[in-house]
């Protein structure tokens, strides 16, 4: 009786929550959710960006563009603004140039060898990145890391690439590639096999496959795994912080700096607004972009 | 089913003498041979897929490699395209070693069952692509591509995308793709299977026309024995990576060679037996728990006494029984020598064309047998009734080594 009793509850519940559905409630509280948690901090966050900032009141209520103008006008907060940017774009064509190779390397394994190949890319994934940056800078740390110990080891001079852009990008490319992978993956998984040996029966070389069947058919997987990419490497705090330091600043330990030690809430405020914008737009225009390709190689129309 | 001997084929039929050599034709000389597969061996993991397979297709021939799945023959065609290489052995092509010629330099063209077309390509494009990837002038790209599409009759598809086309057109543009770069052997990976009956005997028709305008030799791959008569020059019978039979087709439906080739190319009817007597053009055959039969057969000089009978159910006789006959001892022969058997009707099923009958003769003796009909409703057979089964001597077939 137990059981029924459970079974009728569970079933009725099931009803009321579809019944919600149907007349509405859950989607309004779904909308009101994200109102109150995720549209109106951003709001706020994005006024704060038009107040003014006072080294003892934290800011006046004083509407002023100086903030955002800044991010334009400034030379110091312009450089770090295409810094951020072009760290990112050069992530993102890393994890393409690199998420091939792996891809196309897990599509043709099988068994263990895929097994370990996936977790292996799906690593960063799984573990905190403060401990994967912890464990770069145990092998890049300049003087005493690992990587140091061995060029010395050899009578070489260690490259720097701790502090460095260099640093960044590795941190950068190691933590974000596993999304360029795995939409790679789901888009190379999709190519029928017999179209790559139709290509090559015809005289297509490995190169001449890839430029005009592989890359072609997966370039679906390609703009999905770059605007991933793209996006988390621009907003990516703690790889740059970690492994570029105060020398090397992007938007993101910017203005985590400015809130959290200069208390400039506005200045902060209004660098985090545009980055948010600046990544949405550079979104948009990409995937504008890559429609038009396709359209024109005929992708859609096949 | 009375097929015969397609009309362009000048080999005479033949009713007595069963060729038991492997191949019918004269060894070749190396500059008819356009592939040849010399002690092909191929294992994946632990699933022996070819066994030192040899094999020689002559230039412009058709040969058809038949076999049920898992039997290897797409796995010849892979090899010959060198997607993989084999374990043991090599492959020619126009009698110069490929083992390191990587695909894209094997000069080929190949069909595949699931048509293959890029998807991202117009007709023309696909047509082009063997062409462009040689780096072909523009104008010379399009009068080829265009003289292609000509010969499979859908120039006026050139703008099309695949997913536009049915899967008839589009593997004729498969066709065509494989065609234009002239490659010196056309693979064909069961191309017709996903199509339906119809339009795949129509594209029969169709290869077979295209085969003879441009003269190209082609490999066939099938799973379909009515396919491969219809389209062979040569059939090759495979099995668990063994080459059972090779020859034309007339040959290997009418004398095959094994009982797999048998009963792969339609023989219903397989009964295992004793060899009881010889005379010098017939034998007469004990079967297990049955009558005797007689049947034309050469007398070989292969001893064993254990052999399989086979005959089509097509080509048995059906009559009413008759008291002066007693089947259950010995041989019982009609009056020009064919063996009779009696038995009664267990099941008829209506297919259209034709009552397919099965007559149980004992517990461990069934017929089966197809009767033509032209009328349903005339039919004298019911289920239950006693009937004489005529067995012509001349359409069984009596394979040693059981």
């Amino acid at each position: 009786m137990d059981a029924l009793e459970r079974h009728l509850t569970q079933v009725t519940s099931a009803v009321r929550v579809r019944g919600a559905l149907q007349r509405g409630w859950l989607p309004a509280l779904l909308v009101a959710f994200l109102l109150a948690f995720f549209v109106a901090p951003i709001g706020q966050m994005a006024l704060y960006g038009f107040y003014t900032y006072h080294p003892f009141r934290l800011m006046d209520r004083d509407i002023t563009l100086t903030n955002y103008l800044a991010i334009v006008r400034d030379p110091y907060i312009s450089g770090i603004l295409i810094r951020t940017l072009r760290l990112a774009a050069i992530a993102t064509l890393l994890s393409a140039g690199l998420g091939y190779i792996v891809a196309t390397r897990m599509r043709q394994a099988r068994g263990l060898e895929k097994m370990v190949l996936a977790l292996i890319v799906l690593s960063p994934l799984m573990i905190s990145p403060i401990v994967l940056a912890y464990a770069w800078l145990v092998i890049l740390a300049p003087n005493t890391g690992l990587m140091s110990s061995a060029f010395k080891a050899l009578g070489l001079t260690p490259p720097r690439i701790m502090f460095t852009e260099y640093g960044v990008l590795l941190g950068l490319v190691y933590s974000y590639m596993v999304f360029m992978v795995l939409s790679l993956h789901a888009a190379l998984e999709n190519i029928d096999l017999s179209l790559i040996r139709a290509a090559q029966t015809l005289g297509a070389s490995p190169r001449v496959v890839f430029s005009r069947i592989i890359l072609p058919l997966s370039l679906p997987g390609l703009v999905s795994g770059s605007l991933l990419v793209f996006a988390v490497s621009s907003s990516s705090f703690l790889m740059p912080l970690i492994l570029g330091g105060r020398q090397i600043p992007v938007l993101a330990t910017y203005a985590y700096d400015l809130a959290s030690f200069v208390l400039n809430w506005p200045a902060a405020s209004a660098i985090a607004i545009s980055l948010a914008l600046v990544t949405l737009v550079t979104v948009v225009a990409y995937t504008t972009w890559i429609n038009a390709l396709q359209r024109r190689l005929g992708v859609l129309e096949g | 089913m009375s097929k015969s001997v397609k009309a362009s084929d000048e080999r005479v039929p033949f009713a007595h003498s069963a060729p038991h050599t492997g191949s019918t034709s004269a060894p070749l000389t190396s500059a008819e041979v356009a592939v040849e597969l010399r002690g092909v061996s191929k294992q994946f993991g632990e699933v022996r897929v070819l066994r030192e397979l040899n094999l020689a297709v002559q230039r412009g021939e058709i040969l058809a490699l038949l076999g049920p799945s898992g039997s290897g023959k797409s796995t010849v065609l892979n090899l010959i395209a060198g997607f993989f290489p084999p374990d043991e052995g090599h492959i020619l092509l126009d009698g110069e070693l490929v083992d390191a010629v990587p695909t894209y330099r094997r000069n080929l063209g190949m069909v595949f069952q699931s048509y293959s077309l890029f998807p991202h390509m117009n007709v023309f494009d696909n047509v082009a692509f063997g062409l462009t990837v040689r780096r072909l002038s523009p104008e010379a790209v399009r009068e080829r591509v265009s003289r292609a599409l000509d010969l499979v009759r859908l120039q006026h598809l050139a703008e099309r995308f695949p997913a536009q086309l049915s899967g008839g057109q589009q593997q004729r543009i498969a066709v065509a793709r494989a065609l234009v770069v002239n490659p010196r052997v056309l693979l064909c990976d069961e191309p017709l299977s996903n199509l339906d009956a119809k339009l795949r005997k129509e594209l029969q028709v169709e290869l077979r026309r295209i085969q003879r305008d441009t003269g190209i030799t082609m490999i066939y791959v099938t799973h379909d024995q009515e396919e491969a008569v219809t389209l062979a020059d040569r059939i090759g019978l495979l099995d668990n990576g063994t080459l059972e039979q090779l020859g034309d087709p007339h040959t290997v439906f009418e004398f095959p060679r094994t009982r797999f080739v048998a009963e792969f190319m339609g023989y219903a009817n397989v009964f295992v037996g004793e060899i009881v007597g010889r005379r010098s053009d017939h034998i007469m055959i004990q079967l297990e728990d049955g009558p005797q039969l007689l049947a034309d057969a050469p007398v070989s000089s292969d001893d064993s006494s254990r052999v399989a009978v086979c005959i089509r159910e097509e080509r048995i006789g059906v009559g009413p029984t008759d008291t002066s006959s007693d089947p259950s001892a010995g041989l019982a022969l009609d009056s020009i020598g064919h063996s009779v058997v009696l038995g009664r009707i267990e099941t008829i099923t209506y297919t259209g064309l034709s009552l397919m009958l099965v007559v149980r003769h004992s517990d461990r003796l069934a017929v089966r047998v197809r009767l033509p009909i032209h009328d349903f409703a005339t039919s004298p057979y019911a289920v239950g009734s006693s009937v004489r089964l005529t067995l012509p001597r001349q359409h069984l077939r009596v394979i040693p080594g059981q």
